[in-house]
Parts: C-alpha cells; structure tokens; sequence
C-alpha cells in the first residue's frame, strides 16, 4: 500500500526537503561557531601552553 | 511541557497532519485551464527556499542598521477635510445597498451581488487595495462613518458636553478583533449558510452594530483602532503601503516601514495567526487527511447527539481553529530561536516584538491562495453591479457581460501565486531583520536572533506552495 502511493508521498517529501537542508545547514552553522568559540575559549585560558605561542605572531618573525 | 516543548509539539504535529496530504480534490473555482509548467511545481518549494536563503544572508551583509525605524514620511499632498465625511457616506451607501440586495434580492449567491461583495470584493480586494494605497478602508468604513456622524449630531444637539468614554482597557488589546475575524473566517470557511444573501446581511448587520455599541462605550477611535476586526485587519496590510493617509495630509514613505514600526500589543499574534491559519485550513479542507479528519470529528459530534449539520460545523470549526493553533505554534517556535540568543526578555515580549513580521505573510497567503477567485470571480461584480437584486435589471448596461475565463492563464497565475508567496516571505524576513537590528543595536546578533526564524519562514513558504499545488 505504501509503496503503491509512493508516487504521492516522495513528491510530499520534495516539498518537506528544503525545509531539512535548511535546518541542517543553520545546526552545521551554530555548530561551526560553538566549536570555533570553544577553541578561541580554550587557546586563551589553557595554562599549560607557552606563553610565546599565546601571543599574537608579529610580522617579520 | 513548557510551552516552548509544546509549541514544538503541535507545530511538528499540525504540519505533518498538512503535509502528508496525498493528492486532493481541487477547488472547484480554480480549476479554470491546465497549468503548463516547465518544472514540477515541488521545484518552485525549492526555488522559494534558496531565494528566502539568499534574503536571509543579504539582510545579514547588506542591511546592517535600521533602515526602515525610524519612520521617516513626506507629505505628498494635502487632503481636503470634507472628503473623509464624504468617503464615509459614500461607505454607508453602499453598505446598505449591499444590506438591501441580501434581504430583498433573490436569494441565490450567483445572481445577488451580496456573497460576491463580501468573499471577493471586500475580502481579498480591499487587502490589496490596502497594501498599495493605505487604509483606504478606514475612511469608508460604514460604521465608523456612523460613529462619527452620530457623535457629531449628540454634539450639536446636547448643549454641553458630552460624556467621556469609558477608557479601553489595554488587557483586552486586539482580542476583540481577533474574534471578529475568527467570525468571519467561520462564517467564510464552516458556517453552511454562507451562500445565503439574507443570513449574509443579517450577519453583517449584527456586526455593524456590535461595532456601534463598542464604539459607544470606548469611543470611536479607540474602539477602531483596536477592536474593529475589520478595521484592523485591513490596516494592518495598510501599514505595508508606500502611503499614510491622514485627516488632512497624504504622506509618503518607504514600502514595509509602517509595518516595521507597527507596536503590537496583547492579541496581535493571534490576530495574525487567525488570518495566516484560516487561509491554510482552506487550503487543507481539499486534502484527503482533512476529509479523514472531518468525517471522524463528525462521527464523535454525532456521538453527543449533534445531527449531520451540526456536527460537519463543528468538525470545521475545530479543523480551523486546529490550524490557526498550528500556524502560531509555528510562530512560537521562531520566537523560540530568538530566545535562545536573548534569554533576557520573555517569549510573550518577544512575540510581540516581531509580530509585524506575520503581516506581509498575512497578505501573501490570502493573495496566493485566492488570486484565481479575484482574477476571475472578481469580474463578475459588473453584471452583478448592473443587476445587484438578481431580478432582471439592467441599471448600468452591464448585465449582459460575462466572465472572461482567457484574460489570464492558468500559468500566470500560478507564477502570480508563486511570486506573492516568495516576496511576502522575503518582506518578512526584512521586517523581522529590521526589528532585531533595533532591537540588539548588533547585526551579527540580529542574524543569529533570526536564524530559526528563516526556517519558519521556509516552513510556511513551502507549506503554502505545497497547498496551493494541490488545489491546482
């Protein structure tokens, strides 16, 4: 029965997938950031890295 | 359950139940010709999706200070102060004219001008006519002009002055008006006797005198402002125009400022999901889950004891408010994802914040959905103005015209559908975008505030055309 509609509910879900790859891309996004902030966060506060490496490379070095 | 779990709920739920509608029986007033389309009309869902996608991330590179707030208006000309009383006759003419066809003309809705007025004209028109040109409706609003004319008259009969109006009570805010449009979308979408002239005159004056005597307790302008369903409504879509009108000036100013700086108040969001959620349930009554719903909603009705009429009423009625429940579950959701980038202020504060964003959706759903009805319904108003009782009269020589089915495809007005829904969606996510930037004074704050918005958006977007294309 389900797949003799099928022709019906795979057309339902083509309207149903920009709505997925929508959501999908704003979670990869947040994601993308929180990982970035995590890191940023981590590179500032981690006691065990030398101080030298923490600092910003100056130019000509 | 927080209500953010529960909006989550009945938006997952209320959306599946739209969407998993196999192939439906079309609306019979729409099914004028064969679309030819060079795609599958699932192709435009996705075409939406990547213009709204490409909005979303222009708004976040482009438009990064309020451009819209503050509202910033010219004068373009000025108005002469006789012709607001004078649209306000011509407003109480017609309006009983239209009272006079429904209770003396023949009572049939294809020869009485009266259905055609109210479901063609009044309704899907003067939006339009709003979002173009400004509340038009406001200076000929027939009972309106009679709030003001008998106020005028007690002024100029009572020697001394008269007495105040009782204060509106701001915790009542547009409610009023959300159940006055909520009664005419009943009236519209599940009252049997919507095709009936009389019943149709004896409902809009019961209306207009449920108006009058708000007006009489709250005065004219605050009960207009806030509790005229009507008068609300369509001065909602007027907020989108490039005009202002007032008592005495024409003002211009930049498309969709009025609406970013609109204040909405208590029931303004269910004001807007009452118009959005009727034009989606009348979408969905053609689908074949809504058949299946219905006749099990029947079946419990009879189950209490209602007849066959009573119960497809009610299973109706249940159905509408279903969806407007879905369409503001939907909104919750959006607000949702605004709150999780400032958790500060209440979802209720935060509702009302982005509020004017539903309103250009508010009129790209009903302009989308009844376009066809305006196209081609809409020309039946010059034999009907001719002939407005059904009986055979001739008064402007027009009574022998008919419908012109070939003036529009098919096509064109799938693409007119399509590109209403693309650019009302698009006009939302500008709006939402202005009220984050005034909000947080941060564009990268605003964007992030919106993101879950734009997946609202592309929900209804999608929904919308998935609708529409099954009505095709």
């Amino acid at each position: 029965m389900v797949l003799a509609h099928a022709g019906h509910w795979t057309t339902q879900l083509l309207y149903v997938a920009p709505v997925a790859i929508v959501v999908l891309a704003l979670r990869w996004q947040a994601w993308r950031e929180r990982r970035q902030g995590d890191a940023a966060a981590g590179s500032a506060s981690d006691p065990h890295q030398p101080e030298e490496a923490q600092r910003e490379p100056r130019a000509g070095r | 359950m927080t209500s953010r779990r529960a909006a989550i709920v009945v938006a997952a739920v209320g959306v599946a139940v739209l969407w998993v509608a196999p192939s439906a029986s079309a609306h019979a007033i729409e099914l004028v010709g064969k679309q030819d389309l060079p795609i599958p009309r699932w192709l435009f869902g996705w075409a939406a999706a990547v213009v709204l996608a490409i909005s979303f991330v222009a708004l976040g590179t482009l438009w990064r200070t309020p451009r819209l707030t503050p509202l910033r208006e010219r004068r373009v000309a000025r108005v002469p102060r006789v012709l607001e009383p004078l649209c306000g006759a011509v407003g109480l003419a017609v309006f009983f004219g239209m009272l006079y066809a429904g209770f003396a003309g023949r009572q049939d809705a294809d020869t009485n001008i009266l259905p055609t007025m109210v479901f063609v004209v009044f309704w899907i028109g003067i939006p339009l006519l709003s979002a173009a040109f400004g509340d038009i409706f406001r200076a000929f609003n027939p009972w309106r002009a009679a709030g003001r004319f008998v106020g005028w008259v007690a002024g100029r009969v009572r020697s001394g002055a008269l007495p105040e109006p009782i204060p509106y009570p701001s915790a009542l805010g547009h409610w009023p008006a959300t159940l006055g449009i909520f009664v005419f979308v009943f009236v519209e979408l599940a009252y049997p006797g919507r095709n009936d002239p009389s019943t149709l005159a004896t409902l809009a004056l019961a209306y207009a005198l449920a108006q009058l005597l708000g007006m009489s307790v709250f005065g004219v302008r605050a009960w207009c402002d806030r509790a005229d369903g009507l008068g609300v409504y369509f001065g909602l879509f007027a907020s989108i125009a490039p005009l202002r009108w007032t008592r005495s000036e024409l003002r211009r100013r930049p498309p969709l400022a009025g609406t970013a700086s609109l204040s909405a108040g208590v029931g303004t969001v269910g004001l807007l999901s009452a118009m959005i959620g009727s034009t989606s349930f009348d979408g969905f009554t053609v689908s074949a889950p809504w058949n299946a719903i219905a006749a099990w909603l029947q079946d419990a009705y009879r189950g209490l004891g209602l007849d066959a009429l009573q119960s497809g009423e009610l299973a109706s009625s249940t159905g509408l408010i279903g969806v407007i429940l879905v369409i503001g579950a939907l909104y919750r959701l959006g607000i949702a994802g605004v709150r999780r980038v400032d958790a500060s202020q209440s979802a209720r504060t935060l509702g009302r914040t982005f509020a004017p964003s539903l309103v250009p959706i508010a009129l790209a759903y009903p302009l989308a959905h009844y376009f066809g009805v305006l196209a081609y319904q809409g020309q039946a108003v010059a034999y009907l103005a001719s002939d407005p009782l059904g009986e055979g009269a001739d008064l402007l020589g027009t009574a022998s015209a008919t419908i012109d089915y070939g003036w529009i495809s098919a096509t064109t007005i799938w693409y007119v559908q399509v590109g209403a829904l693309i650019a009302g969606h698009a006009a939302a996510l500008a709006v939402a975008h202005e009220r984050a930037l005034v909000l947080y004074d941060d564009a990268t704050l605003a964007v992030r505030s919106q993101r879950v918005m734009l997946v609202v958006m592309v929900v209804f977007t999608s929904l919308a055309l998935f609708l529409l294309s099954e009505a095709a």
